[in-house]
């Protein structure tokens, strides 16, 4: 995709959210609407001007592919720490994601590696957890652990 | 009443510099400054944490901790905001505008020893003007009803998005957006939910720690990692940064005047309850471009655009205190936590603190002072390793960034869909970036949505039952002059260049 094309779809997707604000307002009650509404139409009305714009220039910019390539790649990194999180917990999930990315993204020793993994896992369990109390979540598999034990 | 207020402040002093009592604010600004390094933990966590462990203490010590604690954190926000383009709290968001370039030229050291004097200093100003002031505080505060907090926020809104270099229809959609999200959630007239689409987990608004993280850490390192450099800090080496403390304190006394009227502007906005530090931030730095002969500097390195909004910041922390102490009105939520440390305390806020108890007010303001300055020092001999942290290498910063992003965004309220939420944000800041949207005015705008229709809905209100005559109130027209003046000034002066290009 252009970096042109790109603009038009980032400034399109934000216009439709704002449209779909705005006609999700006027299903509200009459307090409850005023300030979306005296948000959503002058944003709204900006947004089509903003597209129209982007529209009218037929700039050619073409992208750079090595750099997309990282974007993409950095992105479904960011995708599988959410994954990891959601799937492992954050105490084991965070650890793991840090340590392989800098082995095999970063291309660190595994001294590095596994250090600054170790590290993080000591400031979740020791300083968050255990000190300040801070509830870290367990994970669908520690739940369904927690659930299978008990 | 000047005499007695002097008296008061006199005997607050004695009450702080004395032996014990000093270690109490030493120790609530260390903890408060170590505490602002680990994310999601914030100076408002931190007092709240604190306030069982002070149940059995007598007032004077807890006054003087919760002064200490309370200024701790807030100088940290501005390091990370200068050093990672992350601005740790919403005030600290105009100190990148310009910090975070000057680090990316090697003078991270410059800029780090301009805030910490600049905010040290400011909170001088802003304490020895309250002095002044305080016999005639509580009738200026008094003169500020919902109208004119209305206009105020305003105001602050219009200014972010007219000192967005030649960004306005951006800046003004990013802000529209901004207060569309600060709408998620409850209405609080009427209770009925807005753009939750079903979600249990929208019911509570979208939160401003996840969107920070995501916006500026997340999609920061997403570029670096993509733009291949290899530190943050364009110089290659720790011997390579430029710069001194000594450069950024000379800033400041050679931009005096400019420092004096940002101290100033956060006065007057710290005493006016529910407005924040953030607008007062803002104003100061949106003050600095329109009035500087060279406006197209700011927003690429420009130090005066770190001395403004630093010395707004903390100028207005000892002006903040008086709406709480003197009618129990938090303008943040770090005044709440302390309102509700004070009332377990039997401190309660209004007549008899603000006259029979005036001392122990001033003990807070002085722990406060001290502990601005402290952390300014603390600052100042950390800035070399501080500046350092710009020349680690992109590959393990990165990596180490998302990790405590995912952190700071599910210690904040504990809920796995904030984590979501900052790496959707994240991707969103990235692309913001990329394609030259600017991102502040949406943080800006979700942080003082709630306050802005909070306040329209009491105007309108008390309007349509003919309680109110905007006519008969002069603040509000002054208010409605200075977002003119916001607006027309830009296409007065960008229309004088182009004549002079012509």
């Amino acid at each position: 995709m252009t970096l042109a094309r790109q603009r038009i779809a980032l400034t399109a997707g934000l216009t439709v959210l704002v449209a779909l604000a705005a006609a999700s307002a006027t299903t509200l009650g009459p307090a409850a609407r005023r300030m979306p509404l005296v948000v959503a139409l002058p944003t709204l009305a900006l947004l089509v001007l903003e597209l129209t714009r982007h529209l009218r220039e037929a700039r050619v910019e073409a992208d750079d592919p090595a750099a997309r390539r990282v974007e993409t790649v950095t992105f479904a990194w960011l995708g599988g720490l959410v994954a990891g999180v959601w799937l492992l917990g954050m105490l084991a999930g965070l650890p793991l994601f840090l340590g392989a990315y800098l082995r095999t993204r970063s291309r660190e020793p595994w001294t590095v590696a596994i250090g600054m993994a170790l590290c993080v896992w000591v400031v979740l369990f020791g300083v968050l957890d255990y000190a300040l109390g801070i509830q870290m979540h367990d994970g669908l598999l520690g739940s369904l652990l927690g659930r299978w034990r008990s | 009443m000047l005499e007695f207020t002097l008296q008061a402040a006199w005997e607050g002093l004695g009450l702080v510099f004395s032996w014990p009592n000093i270690l109490y604010p030493l120790a609530g600004t260390l903890l408060a400054m170590t505490v602002a390094f680990l994310p999601g933990v914030s100076g408002v966590t931190l007092m709240a944490l604190a306030i069982p462990f002070t149940l059995t203490w007598e007032p004077l010590p807890v006054v003087l901790t919760f002064g200490g604690l309370v200024g701790g954190a807030t100088f940290m926000g501005s390091i990370t905001a200068i050093l990672f383009n992350v601005p740790g709290t919403g005030p600290s968001a105009a100190t990148l505008l310009d910090g975070y370039p000057l680090a990316e030229q090697g003078h991270a050291r410059t800029a780090i020893g301009c805030a910490a004097f600049s905010s040290a200093l400011g909170s001088t100003f802003g304490i020895l003007v309250l002095i002044a002031l305080v016999p005639l505080m509580t009738r200026a505060i008094l003169a500020f009803g919902p109208p004119e907090l209305l206009l105020l926020l305003v105001w602050g809104l219009s200014t972010i998005v007219v000192i967005t270099r030649g960004e306005v229809v951006r800046a003004s959609i990013a802000t529209g957006l901004g207060l569309l999200l600060a709408l998620v959630g409850h209405d609080p007239l009427t209770g009925e939910l807005r753009f939750t689409f079903g979600s249990l987990f929208l019911w509570d608004g979208i939160g401003l720690v996840p969107m920070m993280l995501g916006l500026f850490s997340v999609a920061e390192m997403v570029d670096l990692s993509v733009s291949g450099r290899a530190t943050i800090s364009k110089m290659r080496g720790a011997g390579a940064l430029t710069g001194s403390v000594v450069d950024g304190a000379r800033a400041v006394f050679a931009n005096f005047g400019l420092f004096v009227r940002s101290a100033l502007i956060g006065t007057i906005v710290g005493i006016v309850p529910g407005v924040g530090g953030t607008v007062a931030s803002f104003l100061a730095y949106g003050h600095a471009v329109q009035t500087a002969k060279d406006p197209e500097r700011f927003g690429r390195g420009d130090i005066r655009g770190v001395l403004a909004p630093e010395a707004a910041h903390d100028a207005k922390d000892g002006g903040a205190l008086v709406p709480v102490l003197a009618f129990g009105i938090p303008g943040s939520d770090a005044t709440a936590v302390l309102m509700a440390a004070l009332l377990l305390h039997g401190l309660a806020p209004g007549r008899e603190l603000m006259t029979d108890k005036l001392p122990l007010v001033f003990v807070l303001i002085w722990s406060l002072f001290l502990s601005n300055w402290v952390t300014s020092l603390v600052g100042v001999m950390l800035v070399g390793p501080l500046a350092r942290l710009t020349t680690l290498r992109v590959r393990v910063v990165a990596p180490l960034v998302f990790t405590l992003a995912a952190v700071g965004a599910f210690a904040d309220q504990q809920r796995i869909g904030d984590v979501v939420l900052a790496f959707g944000f994240g991707a969103a800041g990235y692309y913001m970036k990329k394609h030259g949207w600017p991102r502040i005015p949406l943080v800006v705008a979700l942080l003082l949505g709630a306050g802005l229709e909070r306040n329209l809905h009491i105007t309108s209100r008390l309007y349509e039952l003919g309680r109110i005559d905007l006519t008969a109130r002069p603040i509000v027209f002054g208010l409605v002059a200075l977002i003119a003046l916001n607006l027309v000034v830009p296409h007065v002066r960008a229309r004088r260049a182009r004549e002079v290009r012509a």
